[in-house]
């Protein structure tokens, strides 16, 4: 019986080197891209707002690139885990994925022992952004942005928001909000896990809460919650301002997502799958599709996304440095 | 006259096709979710995305509460069958379930977890009909100090979870808070005692980590003591409940619907924290708490009742007021949202259709599972018949691809499977499980809820006894915590007996060696800790909770050191935890998986599990050449037509992009 396990454990390890050697020997003429399935692998957990944006551009490149794309979700250490199976794809054009504002900007900045960079990828396009908000509860006093901003600043440390996980986009939105409006005293709460900020704001826990606006849809059109100012007009809230309608400009931070692929990607494939995101993002039943999530279609190209990246890369390094979340 | 004429309303809107097979569908498929180990919500959604693209709200939203109840249900028979949860929130339901099966009545704990699941699914209807919107206001009064209040008293009722030494339960928990706080800061954002590898940063899963603690031990050691007989030695004693197990049921289940629903209303609660609770109260309340995990029907029927009332309880914040009562529904609002319903306030207003044609199709569905699962029962009581050095291998599949199926990070498995090596020593070593799971999963929330808390007040601790909810909870705390105590010294004064000290299960040097081993684990935990930053407690640093849990983790060990050099009851006989036993199967067991899962991206998923079925079937205990390879061949199979096909779990095609 001992034997038999042992003569089997070899065995394996044949097959397994064998196949191995038909694997790397498999993959010698190439055919013109794309020639078949296309992964696109999505660094978040299926339903979430990235994913719901992966789906609805995998339905619609299918149609211009003429070969089957399916989406892969690897979520994991907020997208990057996702990333660096990207990252060590092959750079041919058949395993591409999603990227957020906090996969490739955020987390590069404030995580110094993440094992990748941006350089390490291939920037394809940015695809959308989505509104982040600020909100108070539908009976507070304050009506606008600058009477908030007004409250704050007679009561220092008296306001309280919930703000999510201490680095993704609402939290940093309500820093940015608050360097900008003149070094606002508010109290951060965070919180891990889904809808925390909805029920910290109905609870009356927090004052104000900051959070992404399809997250608190339902309520806002109950008239339970108010929105003072938001990152981006948001689809079908147009008396929603932005901070600078509000009278607050100069808060930048927007959440957005877009498109990466592995480092070394030719030309060539790299220009076809430009141009494939571009005409989905065109697509009427896709920008639709977008606003029922709240999202607004906001194509770049390669060159145009990864000049803008630099610009937020310097801001987000300025904040988080403020904030004390990087040294 | 109102609700039930609404409810006639329901009725008339799901009496079609559609959503009569809709919501069939979401029960079938929620009974398959909860059986298979670790395939849970993220099967759900995968499957419900693309289908909802195309279904009516009504329907889609029938058939995902489906999923969600349907999985409580099958939950638990992979609990009592293999001591493995098939769902996070049957978890302790292995502790008197999976006793129950050995002793052969499996079919009675299946039973009685159909039946109270019903009974609690019932009352949490009527409940959501009667009065969701009130008691959904009252539940977001409960702000950061009461949940902190909450979470600090459930915590103190760990002891209860506990067979044997308290203070051993006490040391293996702090450990599982320990492991718990592998991850990114609640405040600062800090890395925490993750050292780069992607796979922490987010902190362990909680699924690997069950099904590496409770399935992979239970496996290696019957494996290494079940040399030719069968693990399930004594017959099938009956099908279903009986009288005395009804008498001994009905309060468990009343009492576990009622904590299920009112812990279930608080959002970000879930389903799983009053399986917990409940069953530490059915233990207090006992007469005879010494059978709690020996197989007694109270552990199970308590525990089962609360986590479907909880499920129960968790849609009211929901349909009422939009907030979703765990992360996954979170993401299943949003793909509901692309067919224009938002779930919400307004949802009875707007979609008086949606709303109460789920709620008619809640009774529905439940009555479905009941019918379902009682014929049922006959057939998994057939899974025991199995002969184990069958079974054994298909566990360790199901438990592999389970780990594998959250996020399609095959390291995933790797922490089961170490997981699963710290739950064999635990067992070698005479610690227990649950305790260890339970401070997992309360840990992160007491952390949270407590900075949560000193941010709220601004640093001040007089929150927590301010506020008279809090108060509440945290007195009750105190209570439990200081009852043992006091209880101890009045019958030291009473009676000259020395306390009834239990048989010692180990000899003083194993509980020395192990106490050591902790001991230095906290100490280097520590550390760490320091080197994060400790703080003021007004202020906490990222390493201030760490370095607290460290010391009492230290502070136990001695006592327990100490307690055991002053024993003097005798020795007992003991030749050693390997002694006679063929631990070199574990290692081959182990060895092989972790073959498998650095094997597995490259060489793609049938390939390498046909290796490793064969080997698994072959290699470890004797078989037939063809039985084990006809074996390999059907369960690498069926598993990739039930996974991939069916429940569209994303496994690694490999050479040949196939698979």
């Amino acid at each position: 019986m001992e034997k038999n396990s042992w003569t089997l454990l070899i065995i394996a390890l044949l097959v397994g080197g064998l196949t191995a050697l038909c694997a790397v020997s498999g993959q010698t003429q190439e055919k013109p891209f794309p020639s078949r399935q296309i992964d696109f692998v999505i660094p978040y957990d299926p339903g979430g707002s990235i994913d719901l944006m992966g789906r609805i551009f995998v339905e619609a490149i299918k149609a211009p690139l003429n070969v089957p794309v399916v989406p892969v979700n690897k979520p994991g250490a907020g997208g990057s885990i996702g990333t660096m199976f990207v990252i060590n794809s092959k750079p041919d054009g058949y395993t591409v994925g999603a990227c957020s504002l906090g996969s490739l900007l955020v987390s590069p900045i404030i995580e110094p022992k993440l094992p990748y960079k941006r350089s390490d990828l291939t920037v394809v396009c940015k695809t959308i952004n989505f509104p982040i908000a600020i909100f108070v509860k539908a009976d507070a006093p304050w009506k606008t942005l600058k009477e908030l901003v007004d409250f704050a600043k007679q009561n220092p440390g008296k306001l309280r928001a919930a703000v999510g996980g201490p680095t993704g986009a609402p939290a940093l939105l309500v820093e940015s909000f608050k360097i900008q409006a003149g070094g606002l005293n508010i109290i951060n709460i965070p919180s891990k896990g889904g809808a925390a900020q909805a029920t910290a704001i109905l609870g009356g826990h927090v004052e104000i809460c900051s959070d992404p606006v399809a997250a608190e849809v339902s309520l806002l059109k109950a008239g339970r919650v108010r929105a003072l100012a938001s990152s981006n007009k948001v689809p079908g809230f147009p008396e929603i301002p932005t901070f600078e309608e509000a009278g607050v400009p100069g808060v930048t931070v927007t959440s957005w997502a877009g498109v990466i692929a592995p480092k070394g990607l030719p030309k060539p494939i790299l220009d076809k799958l430009v141009s494939a995101f571009e005409t989905a993002s065109k697509n009427p039943t896709v920008i639709e599709q977008l606003h029922r999530e709240a999202m607004n279609a906001d194509f770049l190209g390669s060159e145009a996304f990864m000049k803008q990246l630099e610009k937020e890369e310097q801001m987000y390094t300025e904040i988080t440095r403020k904030v004390g979340l990087i040294k | 006259m109102d609700v039930l004429g609404h409810l006639g309303y329901g009725f008339s809107v799901i009496i079609t096709l559609e959503t009569l097979f809709s919501c069939l569908v979401g029960v079938l498929l929620g009974t398959l979710i909860g059986v298979l180990p670790g395939i849970g919500a993220g099967a759900a959604i995968s499957i419900l995305l693309p289908i909802s693209f195309k279904m009516a709200p009504v329907s889609s939203l029938v058939m995902l509460t489906g999923i969600f109840y349907g999985a409580m249900y099958g939950g638990s028979t992979t609990s009592i069958l293999v001591n493995i949860p098939g769902e996070s929130a049957s978890v302790i339901t292995c502790m008197d379930g999976y006793q129950m099966a050995r002793q052969g009545r499996a079919g009675p704990a299946l039973g009685i977890s159909a039946f109270g699941s019903f009974i609690a699914g019932t009352f949490s209807i009527l409940m959501i009909m009667v009065v969701a919107p009130p008691l959904a206001e009252a539940a977001l009064k409960f702000g950061y100090p009461e949940f902190f209040g909450l979470i600090l008293l459930g915590i103190t009722m760990v002891s209860y979870l506990a067979r044997g030494s308290k203070i051993k339960a006490l040391m293996i928990a702090a450990l599982g808070m320990m492991v718990a706080t592998i991850g990114q800061d609640l405040v600062r954002g800090t890395e925490r005692f993750s050292y780069g590898v992607l796979t922490l940063m987010d902190g362990i899963g909680l699924v690997p980590v069950i099904m590496g603690i409770f399935g992979i031990p239970e496996i290696l050691e019957n494996i290494e003591t079940s040399l030719k007989q069968e693990v399930y030695k004594t017959k099938i004693r009956g099908l279903l409940p009986n009288r005395q197990d009804w008498k001994e049921s009905g309060w468990p289940i009343a009492r576990g619907t009622l904590i299920g629903f009112f812990l279930g209303l608080l959002p970000g609660v879930g389903a799983m924290i009053p399986t917990f609770i409940s069953y530490a109260v059915e233990k207090r309340l006992s007469k005879t708490p010494e059978k709690f995990g020996t197989g007694t029907i109270a552990g199970v029927a308590g525990p089962e009742a609360a986590n479907n009332a909880g499920v129960g309880g968790s849609l009211i914040p929901l349909l009422t007021l939009g907030i979703p009562p765990t992360a996954i529904m979170a993401l299943l609002m949003g793909a509901l949202m692309m067919q224009g319903v938002q779930v919400g306030p307004l949802l009875i207003k707007e979609h008086p259709e949606v709303f109460w044609g789920l709620v008619a199709s809640m009774y529905l569905g439940n009555g479905m599972l009941l019918l379902l699962n009682l014929p049922l029962i006959g057939l998994w009581i057939r899974v025991l018949t199995v002969p184990y050095r069958v079974l054994f291998p298909l566990i360790i599949l199901f438990t592999i691809v389970g780990s594998y199926s959250i996020a399609g990070n095959k390291y995933d498995i790797l922490i089961m499977l170490i997981m699963g090596g710290l739950g064999y020593l635990m067992r070698k070593f005479d610690y227990e499980a649950t305790p260890f799971v339970f401070t997992f999963i309360l840990g992160p929330m007491f952390e949270e809820k407590f900075r949560q808390s000193l941010l709220y007040s601004s640093g001040s601790f007089l929150v927590f006894v301010q506020r008279p909810i809090c108060a509440v909870f945290v007195a009750a705390a105190f209570l439990l915590l200081v009852s043992p105590l006091t209880g101890m010294l009045l019958r030291r004064r009473k009676t000259k007996l020395p306390e009834v000290e239990k048989a010692p299960a180990l000899p003083r040097r194993y509980d020395l060696f192990s106490g050591t081993v902790l001991m230095a684990l906290a100490l280097a935990y520590m550390w760490e800790a320091g080197n994060l930053g400790i703080g003021t407690p007004r202020t906490p640093s990222p390493g201030f909770f760490p370095f607290m849990l460290g010391g009492v983790l230290v502070l136990l060990c001695l006592i327990r050191m100490v307690t055991t050099l002053g024993r003097k009851s005798p020795e007992p006989h003991f030749d050693g935890p390997w002694h006679g036993l063929r631990w070199d199967k574990t290692l081959l067991i182990l060895a092989s998986v972790t073959a498998y899962i650095f094997v597995l991206e490259p060489v793609g998923y049938l390939l390498t599990t046909l290796v490793l079925m064969a080997f698994l079937f072959k290699g470890i205990e004797p078989q037939k050449w063809w039985v084990a390879l006809a074996g390999a061949v059907l369960s690498s199979a069926v598993t990739y037509i039930l996974f991939r096909i069916l429940l569209q779990v994303q496994l690694p095609r490999g050479i040949f992009s196939f698979g």
